[in-house]
């Protein structure tokens, strides 16, 4: 019996996530370090001009992106296991998915955060304008939305799916990068698009990005509570 | 689940199958290599794609099968959906590599170059990979039970993605500049070819069935040597037990 609804549920998983993460901040932190020195790194290997930066600049930010999603989404099961509560939130009067949804808002909203946050670093370090508002900024943060909800979309279900796993740490990005494929095709070009003078936002990217959330979400919510059976 | 320790009897059918399919295949060889017509501009090198596109449309197939078990395993939680899901997926892979071989070497001589970021041919290697990760996901759990619930979610999601790839890789390319001629097989094939072509297509669907038919046996019979191992153990515990009350 359901005593409660899905979305008050999962706000409430949402809520503990994001108390359990602001007490130590250890996640958001490391994963804002990791993407700074990907995005450095990059400078070394490349060194590339301002129209050089112009062309690959989505390519390496979401590379970036991509890479820290991979490995910071781990933890949100992983760290249910020390005290054996993915157990007693199962027992909880909630739609198992619930669980699914209040867990990955939160790790969507950490990486927007992560993304959000270095972003400006991003475009001094390599010479872009993120200006104008609304032709360049305002659509950039749309895809910068829409590809993170995908992959941590997908990435939580994979999390729950290498918890059980050997060398998960290792198997859950190789899970991740194949199937975000689409994912990282439709917003890496994109944002170069977005960052090429003059600015425009490829509207097939668009629809790409909106169908992989929709057919993944759903998936989720179709068979990912069959990951939390015992 | 009933302990038949008996090996199952082979049906005639069983009996019959392999060498109609080896005479298939025997035909289906024949025809690409004697009786199919020359092609006009690439010559012989042509007839690999009288097994190059059947190939990549049995792994299709394949894949498929794997869906279908993935969901029907989730959905009714009988075993046997598992054994038919790894088993559809092992012999999708091999039929899988058999198109990112044969296409490199049809490639080498009529566009110049082994490989190339072609739509077709980058969605081909995508989804090779997909399942690869989906055979690697499966042996990296160890309890039974757990692998074939996680590998089933994970089939399921790999399946889906395969769409958004290819359409996905299709819009990539059109962004960039085509290297390559297009052309290869594609339009209108002579009625001959045809023929020839649905022959190669029936010898390897035919090959797949037998293949996952007997992939699908190792993995009943693992299954029964597993649990005929923890039966045997058990007694061997209980045994002790009792060894121990009467001394």
């Amino acid at each position: 019996m359901l005593t409660t609804s899905l979305l008050p549920a999962a706000l409430t998983i949402l809520a503990k996530e994001l108390r359990l993460e602001f007490r130590t901040r250890e996640l958001l932190t490391t994963t804002v370090v990791f993407v700074l020195m990907v995005v450095v790194l990059f400078s070394f290997t490349f060194e590339p001009t301002a129209a050089e930066s112009r062309r690959m600049g989505g390519g390496l930010l979401w590379i970036a992106f991509l890479f820290a999603g991979s490995l910071m989404l781990q933890p949100s099961f992983t760290r249910e296991h020390t005290n054996e509560t993915l157990a007693a939130l199962r027992l909880a009067p909630i739609d198992p998915f619930a669980i699914f949804l209040g867990k990955l808002l939160a790790n969507f909203l950490f990486l927007l955060f992560a993304e959000l946050l270095l972003l400006p670093v991003f475009a001094v370090f390599y010479d872009l304008t993120l200006l104008p508002l609304t032709a360049r900024l305002l659509p950039l943060l749309l895809v910068l939305i829409l590809g993170t909800f995908g992959l941590v979309t997908a990435g939580t279900v994979f999390a729950a799916i290498s918890a059980h796993a050997r060398l998960r740490e290792l198997l859950l990005p190789v899970l991740l990068l194949i199937v975000l494929t689409p994912v990282l095709i439709s917003a890496a070009l994109s944002t170069s698009a977005l960052l090429a003078d003059p600015p425009e936002l490829p509207g097939t990217a668009l629809v790409l990005l909106v169908s992989f959330d929709v057919v993944f979400l759903t998936a989720a919510w179709l068979f990912g509570e069959y990951l939390f059976e015992e | 689940m009933a302990h038949d320790t008996t090996p199952t009897p082979r049906s005639t059918l069983d009996l019959l199958a392999t060498p109609a399919v080896a005479v298939l295949f025997l035909a289906a060889g024949y025809a690409a290599l004697f009786v199919a017509p020359t092609e006009r501009t690439m010559g012989d090198i042509q007839r690999i794609f009288y097994f190059h596109v059947p190939s990549a449309w049995t792994a299709f197939v394949a894949f498929f099968l794997v869906f279908i078990a993935n969901i029907a395993f989730l959905t009714g939680r009988r075993p046997h959906w598992d054994w038919l899901a790894v088993s559809a997926a092992e012999v999708g892979m091999a039929f899988c590599t058999v198109v990112l071989i044969t296409g490199p070497l049809w490639a080498r001589p009529v566009w110049g170059i082994w490989w190339t970021w072609d739509a077709r041919l980058t969605s081909t290697l995508v989804l090779w990979l997909l399942y690869l990760t989906y055979l690697l996901l499966r042996t990296l759990v160890d309890d039974p039970a757990r692998r074939a619930i996680v590998s089933a979610v994970f089939g399921i999601f790999a399946f889906l993605d395969v769409p958004l790839v290819y359409m996905s890789i299709r819009w990539w390319r059109t962004q960039h500049p085509q290297p390559v001629i297009a052309g290869g097989e594609g339009s209108g094939l002579e009625p001959l070819m045809w023929r020839v072509f649905l022959l190669c297509w029936v010898a390897l669907l035919g090959l797949m069935v037998l293949l996952i038919r007997q992939r699908y046996r190792l993995e009943r019979a693992r299954h029964e040597l597993a649990e005929l191992a923890l039966a045997a153990d058990e007694r061997v515990a209980v045994g002790k037990g009792s060894g121990h009350s009467g001394t």
